[in-house]
């Protein structure tokens, strides 16, 4: 009797090990196949080569920071110059020391769809200049420099047209004003609402509540804030929208 | 073998098996209870997808704001909502077409220099206002 009952317990814990094992590899099969070959791999592998490849792989993310960093453009308005140094600033919060190194640095002037090479006496202040090169602590170590126009392209809806001064008042999406003046010289378009062809325009076409994309040339100096000279516009008459 | 080894042999495997399949059912039990909270989560996306369905934000996916080039020309691609109007605008070129695909592709010219682009997409409708995207894009032959 007591042989009966020992293989009687041996059969149940059997039995009970034996579907326990395969219910546990059946439900959590990623355990064992993803741990297994790792630890092959790890053992096959000698320590030195895979510290090798991880040290190599280090030196590629960061030679690709650096160039990615090269590869970066600095844009903004002299403010100063002292040496070999010119201060620029970007906006109201960022500002950049610009390294010029007198043999390497080339400095050109954009002149339309051309440049011409030119020196670091022909730079001014308020010039609005691009630069490339390293930037190391706030500071750029110049590659090249352009001397460049600087354009600002917005969109608004007009809120009033006035036909004594030829000026247009936009209010863009952030809730800004600006002021154009459409100058005779200011390129004029307008979406047909039928065919989407942009097409020459006039003044005497612009109407309130018309949306309006338009080009300003920063840095052109006028008295009252936030009037430009348009150098571009193109309208969107409110025509397309009550279609 | 003896008539009660065999007895006992099958009694003691049906009293494991009747076991193991009580934890097994158990388990089930416990992965059926994880599987409703899968469940639930799927049955509030069908709601959100509905509503992407219907305002797609304008994404600009490429080019990356700020990028250097040395070629004359890039290609703008991105989404905005099906049958919007879209408007690219840089000081030297105009673009409008409708967005009838819902993703757009367009090849558009650089100045050389800086070149500030603006894409905008407008609805039909008046009182949706328009979604813009700016990209300054260098244009440096040097580089």
């Amino acid at each position: 009797m007591k042989k009966i009952i020992s293989i009687a317990i041996f059969v149940i814990l059997a039995s009970c090990l034996f579907v326990n094992q395969t219910f546990i590899l059946a439900v959590t099969p990623s355990i064992f196949p993803s741990e297994t070959p790792n630890v092959a791999t790890n053992s096959a592998k000698p320590t030195i080569e895979k510290d090798v490849e991880v040290f190599k792989e280090k030196i590629a993310t960061k030679v690709a920071e650096l160039v990615k960093e090269e590869k970066k453009a600095f844009a903004g308005r002299i403010i100063s110059f002292k040496d070999n140094f010119i201060e620029i600033k970007k906006d109201e919060n960022t500002t950049y020391s610009i390294k010029i190194d007198t043999t390497l640095t080339k400095i050109y002037q954009i002149t339309g769809q051309g440049k011409k090479e030119i020196t670091l006496d022909d730079l001014n202040k308020d010039d609005y200049i691009i630069v490339t090169g390293p930037l190391i602590d706030k500071t750029v170590n110049a590659n090249y420099i352009y001397v460049d126009e600087q354009f600002t392209v917005l969109a608004g809806k007009i809120i009033e047209t006035n036909t004594e001064d030829y000026s247009i008042k936009v209010s863009t999406l952030a809730k800004e004003d600006y002021i154009l003046d459409i100058e005779t010289s200011t390129k004029m378009n307008m979406i047909n609402v039928k065919t989407l062809e942009i097409e020459k325009t006039g003044f005497s076409k612009l109407k309130n509540n018309d949306r309006v994309v338009f080009v300003i040339k920063k840095g052109a100096k006028k008295e009252e804030k936030n009037r430009f000279s348009a150098s571009k516009i193109l309208v969107i008459p409110q025509e397309y929208f009550l279609k | 073998m003896k008539k009660e080894t065999i007895i006992a042999i099958f009694f003691g495997g049906l009293l494991g098996l009747t076991v193991a399949f009580f934890m097994i059912s158990k388990s089930k039990e416990a992965s059926l209870q994880k599987t409703k909270v899968v469940t639930n989560e799927a049955k509030v996306t069908p709601t959100i997808i509905l509503l992407d369905n219907q305002l797609q934000n304008l994404e600009i996916s490429q080019p990356e704001d700020g990028l250097i080039v040395n070629k004359k020309n890039i290609t703008i691609t991105g989404k905005a909502t099906k049958d919007f109007l879209i408007v690219i605008q840089s000081p030297i070129k105009d673009i409008v077409f409708k967005n009838t695909k819902g993703s757009f592709n367009v090849d558009f010219p650089l100045a050389l220099g800086e070149n500030n682009i603006k894409i905008l997409a407008f609805s039909d409708n008046t009182q949706l206002p328009f979604q813009e995207k700016d990209l300054k894009i260098y244009y440096l032959d040097e580089q």
